[in-house]
């Protein structure tokens, strides 16, 4: 099966008569790297389809009039993040709570959930980047389970590829500091 | 740095870690039919979650509620003497002349106080006996209406002298004259 380009699709997506057929196909190559773009920063799993679910209506939504500036892949992971980003900022608020105890909480949700089947040394690792300072986590998530490459980074948190490599680079010191002192407790 | 954060990444990398983050079976599969809908519903919008409930139609009449309750308000013509703030600033003027009157009041002239004080301590008689001393026309003085006290202080004046003279045996003398 050929796999039609990402300009291709958003050509298709703005032709009324394959705008259906156009946004299945996005759905299906998107999907996935959605949800686990979302489930990275929100954690559980309940939260990660809330945030998916968003994400694709915003796509549905404005997609007409998306211009081609960027790449489509780097527009939909901007979406991604920001509705991830937005729906723990609203939790957060909600719950009247710091970042750091929503990132205590998120940890505990963690431990405890069902969809989580890692082992000690993988939920330690989770941990250290839960602790880290938001872009830092953003960062780490994107390019170590991601493989993104800092250009791509730049375009969909619009940080300079400097800054990039710096938070980088400070993430995986502390994480490292922060699973050898697990592991030697 | 470029070495330090290859050490730190690679020791990442070897963690010898197990699983992670999982999915419900088919979750994918369910989740792009799930999401088909957006495409295949006119307007789609996500359902808020909302776990109060109204009465049915409640959204349906409420508007016609509240304008109902709101326009007659609007139609009524409010006098402006008995809007609030009219009301408010005749007060402060009102209480504000008072104190300027009271104000007035208590700091008038010392002097002029005293002088008047004085005035009311003097009597008619003693004013006529103090122009009649001083050599002031009776007749001016009879004018200006104090004829009558005149009369009256030319009286006891004879009587005086009548009481003068019975008292020094001078009756007869008196009896003549009369």
């Amino acid at each position: 099966m050929v796999e039609i380009s990402d300009n291709d699709l958003v050509r298709q997506f703005k032709d009324p008569s394959n705008k259906q057929v156009a946004f299945k196909l996005i759905l299906q190559k998107y999907q996935r790297k959605v949800y686990w773009q979302a489930r990275r920063i929100v954690i559980t799993h309940a939260d990660a389809d809330d945030v998916v679910q968003n994400t694709f209506v915003k796509i549905w939504e404005k997609l007409g009039d998306f211009r081609a500036e960027s790449q489509l892949f780097t527009w939909i992971y901007r979406i991604a993040t920001n509705e991830a980003l937005a729906f723990l900022q609203k939790k957060k608020s909600d719950r009247n709570i710091s970042m750091e105890e929503m990132q205590e909480q998120l940890g505990e949700q963690l431990s405890a959930s069902t969809y989580f089947n890692g082992n000690k040394l993988e939920l330690t690792l989770q941990q250290a980047i839960l602790n880290l300072p938001e872009k830092q986590r953003l960062v780490f998530n994107m390019k170590y389970y991601e493989n993104l490459k800092y250009e791509e980074i730049e375009a969909i948190l619009g940080t300079s590829v400097g800054a990039l490599k710096a938070s980088y680079h400070h993430a995986t010191k502390k994480i490292e500091i922060f699973v050898k002192r697990s592991l030697n407790n | 740095m470029e070495t330090e954060e290859n050490n730190s990444e690679l020791f990442i990398m070897n963690l010898k870690v197990i699983g992670g983050f999982a999915v419900p079976l088919n979750y994918f599969k369910i989740l792009e039919e799930r999401l088909q809908i957006i495409s295949e519903t006119p307007n789609f919008t996500i359902p808020e979650i909302n776990n109060f409930a109204v009465p049915n139609g409640y959204f349906d009449t409420l508007e016609a509620n509240i304008l109902m309750l709101v326009l007659p308000e609007e139609a009524q013509i409010i006098p402006l003497y008995k809007r609030g703030f009219v009301k408010n600033l005749l007060a402060v003027a009102a209480t504000l002349l008072l104190f300027s009157m009271l104000y007035l009041f208590m700091n008038r002239p010392a002097s002029h106080t005293g002088n008047m004080a004085g005035i009311h301590k003097l009597s008619t008689q003693e004013i006529i006996e103090h122009l009649s001393s001083e050599g002031y026309n009776l007749e001016l003085l009879c004018d200006a209406g104090w004829c009558n006290d005149l009369n009256k202080l030319n009286k006891k004046e004879n009587t005086d002298v009548e009481n003068y003279l019975l008292e020094h045996g001078e009756e007869d003398f008196l009896s003549d004259e009369l």
